[in-house]
């Protein structure tokens, strides 16, 4: 009988997946702490500041806080640079919020979802492409590019798999290099 | 952060886990129930419905958890698991059976509360399965609500829309469609978005009606809109996600809000839902190609050759590998 530490952070082996493109992952291992919640692990992770950011003013850390599993596609600081930095200073109120949970709920995933669960998927796939669906009822392309993960939005925005999940007791992190949403 | 369970049988349960099951430390509940996914039923009148009950929202209503531990043990004789995190082989799987698909049924008339609906939309219908007992039922979606939202309807100026679209930060669109909002299963169109609301324009250049907006409208310390409406979940999805009494949540867009009882004001945002419907004996929606069961589940519930299962809103479900087809929804809570 295997018993499962839940106090215990587990470092499990470094996990990288560096693109052909040649982008460096914004974090390069995984990270396994299952008596954290993937609200609490967002908030920790450097290189995600503006996604736990969204997350919070956008009033979905409950949601990320709770039992029920999630799986959080977080696009990265440097992802972020590229979206459109100016527009989120600029954006305040109700406008800003709104915008931020559109934003973020097209991020997120029904259960729990490791890169491996993806690369598994794909492996399995008869054309090398899978869909998931997303909280925003609108559903995300999985496909390899290189040896990275490619996942693109309904609406044609894509970003690579950066590598390096995060995984909770409640769901999964999972940094991405861009933002899958096109304003 | 760990959420808060204050009843002794949960203290008990975190003492072996963190993070436990929803609502209880039960490791599985197999349920033949037929179609999973029932996860409304939307009160009669439910927009006029007063806010009643003692509601204690962010807390979960522990006596029900423990309730359903102590029935697991009696039904099923497999001991309540602690988080659900010890291995649970597949004992417990007994309840979990291949269910009747009665499809056809409409129970609609239990369901069908009219919303307030623009005049040129028709939500359309969703089929939902309510249990062995009652069949499918419709589920009409909310539609927009009639007229222009309360900032504007102040101002009477015959709900007149803004001269030109908000365009700021990140809004940059004279309108929208309702996919960019996360709001795909309205009707089509184009909606101009104001101040946390999308608003819909009538043929003669005025408001016709309006969408609040989660996060926007619809956000931490906002009144629910009255004339919004909302959806009553289930007991088995108020249990998951540890919504309290009927009175102290409301479910809209897929959306569960925290609300007070006593004001309606939100209180938080407690769960997003895909909405999306598993039948059994149909084939699984799109969108569930790569394996995604929670974490405390993966033991029991690994995919084979033989079966594969998938995650969505609160039920596991057991699907062919080769036809796709649904093949039992098993429950995550005992009841």
């Amino acid at each position: 009988m295997m018993h499962r530490k839940l106090a215990l952070a587990l470092a499990l082996p470094t996990l990288l997946l560096a693109g052909c493109n040649g982008d460096a992952p914004a974090v390069d291992e995984t990270q396994m702490e299952l008596d954290s919640t993937v609200a609490t692990l967002l908030n920790g992770q450097d290189e995600l500041s503006t996604t736990a950011g969204m997350i919070a003013e956008a009033g979905l850390a409950p949601v990320l806080d709770a039992a029920p599993s999630y799986t959080l596609l977080a696009p990265t600081d440097t992802g972020f640079t590229a979206f459109d930095t100016a527009a989120e200073d600029e954006a305040s109120g109700p406008d800003r919020t709104a915008v931020m949970a559109a934003l973020m709920r097209g991020h997120l995933l029904p259960g729990y979802v490791t890169l491996a669960d993806i690369e598994q998927a794909l492996d399995a796939s008869d054309n090398s492409s899978v869909t998931m669906q997303t909280m925003a009822e609108t559903p995300l392309t999985f496909t390899r590019e290189g040896d990275a993960v490619k996942v693109t939005a309904a609406d044609g925005a894509s970003a690579l798999l950066a590598g390096g999940d995060v995984s909770g007791g409640n769901g999964v992190i999972l940094p991405i290099d861009g933002v899958l949403k096109t304003l | 952060m760990i959420w808060k369970l204050t009843s002794a049988a949960a203290i008990a349960l975190m003492a072996s886990s963190a993070l436990a099951q929803p609502g209880n430390g039960g490791g599985g509940n197999g349920n033949g129930g037929g179609n999973g996914g029932n996860r409304a039923e939307r009160p009669a009148a439910a927009a006029a419905e007063p806010a009643r009950g003692n509601g204690n929202p962010g807390q979960r209503d522990q006596r029900s958890a423990a309730q359903a531990i102590g029935r697991a043990e009696a039904q099923t004789g497999n001991r309540a698991i602690p988080g659900g995190l010890e291995p649970r082989g597949n004992g417990n799987r007994g309840r979990e059976q291949q269910a009747d698909n009665r499809s056809g049924a409409s129970g609609a008339g239990r369901n069908a509360v009219e919303r307030l609906v623009g005049e040129q939309r028709r939500a359309p219908n969703r089929y939902v399965f309510d249990g062995p007992r009652n069949g499918r039922q419709v589920i009409n979606y909310p539609g927009s609500i009639n007229g222009c939202p309360p900032g504007l309807a102040a101002k009477h100026n015959g709900c007149q829309p803004p001269g030109q679209a908000r365009k700021t930060g990140y809004l940059v669109r004279d309108d929208y469609d309702l996919g960019w909002w996360g709001l795909p299963r309205y009707d089509g169109g184009r909606y101009r978005y104001d101040d946390g609301y999308l608003l819909r324009l009538g043929r003669d250049g005025n408001i016709a009606s309006f969408i609040p907006l989660l996060g926007g409208a619809l956000s931490v310390g906002n009144p629910w809109p009255s004339a919004y409406g909302y959806d009553q979940l289930t007991p088995y999805y108020s249990r998951y996600y540890g919504l309290g009494p009927v009175g102290s949540y409301r479910f809209a867009d897929n959306v569960v809000y925290r609300v007070d009882p006593e004001t309606s004001a939100i209180n938080s945002i407690a769960a997003l839902l895909t909405g999306d419907d598993f039948t059994v004996g149909q084939r699984m929606p799109a969108g569930y190609d790569v394996y995604n069961v929670p974490y405390t589940y993966r033991d029991q519930y690994a995919d084979s050759p033989d079966a594969s299962y998938r995650y969505s809103d609160g039920y596991i479900y057991q699907v062919d590998p080769q036809t796709q087809l649904v093949a039992s929804v098993i429950e995550l809570l005992t009841s």
